[in-house]
Order: C-alpha cells, then structure tokens, then sequence
C-alpha cells in the first residue's frame, strides 16, 4: 500500500458544523435548500 | 458572461465550490479592524496548509491528481472554488460522488464536474 504523504493530521476534512454531526452532509444540504437551515455566518 | 455553464457528464475536473475561505476575504468589519493582526506570513500559512491538507486527502482518497487551482479572486460566483484535475476520468466521477457527501470546516461540500480542462484557458467568453 501506498505511504501516506500527510505530514500532519487534517484540520479540515469531516469536521460537521457545531450540532449537525447527527445528519449527513446530503442531508444537512436538503434541509438547507429547503429554508430549514439559514446561511452559515462565515466563520 | 451569462454565468449559465454547461454542466459536462463526463470530466477529468471537478471544483468544490467555495471551500477556501481566505481568512483576509471572509471580512468581517467595514473598517477592515478584522484584519489586524493577520500578517502576509500568516495568510501564507494558511493557505499553505488549506492547499495540502486538500490534495493529500483527495489523492489518497479518489486518485492521481494533475493540478490544483485554488481561486483567490473576488467574484462572487468564483471566490473559494478549488478546482482540481483527476488523470482518469472515472476517479472525477467518484470524487463529486463522495465529496458530495463529506463535511469540511464546518460545513457541507459542495462537488460538481467542471468543464475546465486547461486552467491557462479558463477565461469565459
């Protein structure tokens, strides 16, 4: 198997917004364009 | 512009639309007060880090990666979007799949194909 070039942990990938760890991104995004969600405030 | 792409089927490029947030962009204060304290030193570091962080997880994950284009500028249907150009085609189709469905920062990705294959020609006409 190929060594893994990551030279530290990610601080990025599949982190959820803060209360949505329970949905799907697929999910969270439907809920979203439905008006259920309101537009993040960019952090 | 009419900004009204066509959405190809089949491509080697995918773009993750608004993924970058340059912490110089995401303004916060008409008086730009937010940006105290931000050197140049430090939005390269970011930057550094958002950009590997990206393409060591896309290619291990979906495969070969020939280039990788993070856009900086300002226009609103442009800013944040990383472009990134697969060597096979069946690994861009399995990227937007998957990406589709991931969080990053905080936030849903959003992953589509892209018809952009020579990044020194992606100009809209």
């Amino acid at each position: 198997p190929r060594k893994s070039r990551r030279r530290k942990p990610t601080m990025y990938w599949d982190i959820p917004p803060p209360g949505f760890a329970h949905i799907t991104p697929l999910q969270y995004k439907a809920m979203h364009a439905a008006g259920q969600i309101p537009a993040q405030v960019v952090a | 512009c009419s900004r009204i792409h066509n959405k190809p089927t089949f491509s080697q490029t995918i773009v993750l639309i608004n993924i970058y947030q340059n912490p110089q962009n995401s303004a916060q204060t008409a008086d730009g007060s937010h940006l105290a304290g931000i050197s140049e030193v430090e939005v390269q570091q970011h930057y550094d880090d958002f950009f590997e962080d990206v393409f060591v997880d896309v290619e291990e994950k979906y495969g070969e990666i020939e280039e990788m284009n993070v856009c900086d500028n300002l226009g609103d249907h442009l800013v944040g979007n990383v472009y990134v150009k697969f060597r096979k085609e069946e690994d861009a189709e399995k990227a937007v799949a998957d990406l589709n469905n991931r969080w990053f920062n905080g936030r849903p990705i959003y992953a589509e194909l892209s018809p952009v294959t020579d990044f020194r020609e992606a100009c809209c006409r």
